[in-house]
């Protein structure tokens, strides 16, 4: 429970605003002037009973007047509203609805008889029942309860300031307060389990691991066999073929290996792009598609790292255990580059991408998941690729094609892809109503590349 | 022949491959938007308080009767009052409030009897400051806010200041008539302009 103190400490506004922005914790007074439209009238039936000499009009200007003067005699009242935030659940998972109660009471000795409440509803939660305002009229000590839902969406959601305005019970002067409440709620999306089959560049490091090279040695699979030569192990040797044939034969295995892998997601505002709003927002489509490629990858006993185009810096070293599982995942959710930022804010591509080269091991693969909406994105991809970090790009498609210009933006978005692909860059080219493992399998069947 | 020209470019329009590949998820979305789509705030009033500006601006209507153009007149600023407060616009409802208003001086100015003028002037006031709290409170929370206990306060506050300052006006008035009714008059009016003279300090 919270108290928030408002009255005599307001600072009084002189002039008058058509609209108030008051910051948190703040108020002001505004005088709506609403009645000055009757004391017109009024003054206007004076001169015209005055010069019809009818008594009636002089007596409807007395009560017009008397109306201006109620408009002057109001006054709000000092305000003083407790005001309690329950969240129903505080972790809630994607899709989950968030029953959001506020309750607000007149903790002032003098009645408000209107007050009107807007909640600061998180700026990117959407209110899907009942509504976060109303207008009512409390008593000294009674209260008022709101109730609404939220939809939950992946990312920390703080609560706005709440704005409460009381006017008068004329009408004439309103005070505006805003006040901060500092409610939040996280909504954290699981790693999905490993359902993709991704596929990761041919590798070549000496660490074993899961990726089968193509190339045999000591692993778990049968790979070919091949004639002894001297130093094979005895173990190896195949003994039924030799006794069948007379000639030493020895086992190879299929050689496994684990790939370093670095997930770069596009989370530039100016890559937040969506066709409509069914489709939902890209960088939600980049961040579940690195969830489910983090999911397998770990899976497959790869290290899987996180970098960001963003002007947060992102960067988790790649790594394998089930700390780092979590760490990705918590990462993946809240981390600030990911949160949608300031559309105007000027993220350096290249720099990010250089920065990534200097973390990364040398032989590391990249796989980036970005909506290829601009040349920077593509020249950085293939520079990225020549220094030697294998790089895969998965690619939302955020293109639409109910205008010439958004047609040409997807004709221009293909063109990037059809580029990459011709330099040996696999790109799953993922449209909004197909599954991430249907694209990605594209790229395996080679129709892609 | 024209007519078929067109006719098979409409279709290989349809059928443009680059629009059929990145057709959107739902099609029908950009002309027909869904309750997830629509982002729009609804700011249109309450009908109680549209309801509550009718009924008012009916009562002032009826009290301007005694001049059938003050009552056409009034009429139809009520009707422009109650258009406009229903589609939360500020001008319309501003404009049918000039109307309603200019309809009751007409009849004043029409011979109207005191009484009948107080009735007329105390609901255009009521209708007018309804419809005005109302779009106030459509433009500030919307539709789907609850609004009935601040509209129902707000009016009842408005309606009783008229029906106090109506009767004491009146009775004053009628006192006075016995005497002399001009000086009675003249002094309620001295006696407001210094009200609003003292409350403007």
């Amino acid at each position: 429970m919270a108290f928030h103190e408002m009255g005599a400490e307001f600072p009084e506004f002189d002039e008058t605003p058509t609209e108030l922005v008051v910051g948190p914790g703040d108020a002001a007074d505004h005088q709506t002037k609403r009645w000055f439209g009757v004391s017109a009238f009024a003054l206007l039936a004076l001169a015209v009973g005055v010069f019809t000499a009818q008594g009636g009009l002089l007596l409807a200007s007395a009560l017009g007047m008397a109306f201006s003067g109620y408009g002057r005699l109001t006054s709000p009242p000092p305000v003083n509203l407790a005001i309690e935030r329950t969240i129903s659940d505080a972790r809630p998972n994607p899709g989950d609805e968030v029953t959001v109660s506020l309750t607000v009471t007149n903790d002032g000795d003098r009645p408000l008889p209107d007050l009107r409440l807007v909640d600061g509803v998180p700026d990117r939660a959407a209110v899907t029942g009942g509504s976060p305002r109303i207008a009512t009229a409390l008593r000294s000590e009674e209260s008022t309860t709101i109730q609404y839902t939220i939809a939950a969406t992946r990312g920390v959601h703080e609560f706005e300031p709440l704005t409460a305005i009381v006017r008068d019970v004329s009408g004439a002067t309103e005070r505006i307060a805003s006040v901060e409440q500092g409610d939040a709620f996280a909504c954290e999306p699981d790693l999905p389990g490993p359902t993709l089959d991704v596929p990761l560049r041919p590798q070549t490091t000496q660490y074993t691991g899961r990726t089968p090279a193509d190339a045999g040695g000591d692993g778990v699979e049968f790979y070919a066999t091949r004639e002894y030569r001297m130093g094979d192990p005895m173990s190896r040797i195949d003994w039924n073929q030799t006794a069948k044939t007379g000639d030493m034969r020895t086992v190879e295995h299929r050689v496994e290996r684990s790939v370093t892998v670095a997930l770069l997601v596009d989370a530039r505002p100016s890559a937040d792009v969506s066709p409509n709003g069914a489709a939902g927002s890209t960088l939600e489509r980049n961040l579940e598609a690195a969830r489910e490629v983090a999911a397998s990858l770990l899976a497959e006993g790869h290290a899987v790292g996180l970098a960001a185009f963003s002007e947060h810096d992102c960067w988790l070293p790649p790594a394998a255990s089930d700390n780092h599982r979590i760490e990705l995942r918590e990462t993946l959710a809240t981390h600030p580059a990911f949160s949608p930022g300031d559309e105007d804010a000027d993220v350096s591509v290249f720099s990010v991408a250089q920065r990534l080269r200097q973390r990364l091991p040398s032989d590391a693969q990249v796989i980036l998941f970005s909506p290829l909406v601009d040349d920077f994105v593509f020249r950085t991809t293939v520079r990225l690729d020549a220094h030697g970090h294998r790089t895969t790009v998965v690619s939302p498609d955020p293109t639409a094609a109910d205008t010439s210009g958004h047609r040409l933006a997807s004709v221009e978005r293909r063109m990037r892809i059809t580029r990459l692909r011709r330099r040996g860059l696999p790109v799953a080219d993922w449209a909004f109503d197909e599954s991430l493992a249907h694209a990605m399998a594209r790229i395996r069947g080679g129709r892609s590349v | 022949m024209s007519d078929a020209t067109l006719e098979s470019t409409a279709d290989s329009t349809a059928n443009d491959p680059v629009a059929d590949d990145h057709r959107t998820a739902d099609s029908a979305a950009a002309d027909d938007p869904t309750a997830a789509d629509d982002w729009s705030f609804d700011q249109s009033p309450s009908t109680l308080g549209v309801a509550t500006t009718i009924v008012a601006g009916l009562v002032a209507v009826a009290a301007t009767t005694v001049s059938a153009a003050a009552a056409v007149l009034s009429l139809a600023g009520l009707l422009v009052l109650a258009v406009g407060v229903r589609r939360g616009s500020n001008r319309a409802h501003k404009f049918g409030t000039a109307g309603l208003f200019a309809g009751v001086l007409l009849a004043g100015a029409a011979g109207a009897s005191p009484a009948a003028m107080l009735v007329a002037f105390g609901g255009a006031v009521v209708a007018w400051d309804a419809g005005e709290n109302a779009i106030s409170l459509g433009h500030q929370l919307g539709a789907g806010a609850p609004t009935r206990r601040a509209t129902v306060v707000h009016v009842a506050a408005t309606g009783v200041v008229a029906s106090v300052v109506g009767v004491l006006a009146l009775v004053v008035y009628d006192l006075s008539r016995t005497g002399q009714p001009t000086t009675a008059v003249a002094l309620l009016l001295v006696a407001a302009l210094l009200f609003i003279w003292l409350l403007d300090d």
